[in-house]
């Protein structure tokens, strides 16, 4: 019981954060034609 | 370049101004783009990335001394950059190691074009996603 409880808590706490990790937005910035 | 952008899963909206040199990307949550991906897509369409400003979340990791910023959802790491008068900054990241956090800052590419480095100007808590 325990553990699972820890388990669940293991996952929320620290693994969700992370797989949202992620970029947002990105501006480029860009030359011209080559 | 725009269309070949758009099309990258994950990708919300694509704005690029070639009068300024520019595109604004926006990602939807959740989104596993990878940063190459955009810059294959502007090279492939004749173009040459420069530096890219980027807000990512992501964690910031220190190993032997050097902080990097991981992130997990596209697996990419980059090294940890501060402008030279950014001591504000510098201190601000270094307590956040560990966390998840959001990241404003520039990714500038190396001599082969390959992002590698990540100057950060603000980080902020990740609990909130901003407009």
């Amino acid at each position: 019981m325990k553990r699972s409880v820890f388990l669940l808590l293991f996952f929320f706490v620290f693994l969700s954060p992370l797989s949202r990790a992620e970029f947002r937005q990105i501006d480029l910035s860009i030359f011209g034609m080559d | 370049m725009s269309v070949s952008i758009k099309k990258i899963e994950g990708v919300e909206s694509v704005n690029v101004s070639l009068n300024q040199g520019s595109a604004n990307i926006r990602l939807q949550p959740a989104n596993t783009v990878r940063i190459e991906q955009i810059l294959r897509a502007v090279t492939n369409n004749g173009f040459t990335p420069k530096e890219a400003k980027i807000s990512a979340v992501g964690t910031v990791l220190s190993a032997e001394g050097k902080l990097k910023f991981h992130v997990a959802g596209t697996n990419q790491s980059f090294d940890v950059l501060f402008d030279s008068v950014a001591k504000d900054i510098s201190d601000a990241v270094r307590k956040e190691v560990g966390k998840t956090i959001v990241v404003d800052g520039v990714i500038t590419l190396n001599k082969d074009k390959i992002p590698q480095t990540v100057i950060v100007k603000s980080v902020k808590q990740a609990d909130a996603r901003t407009p």
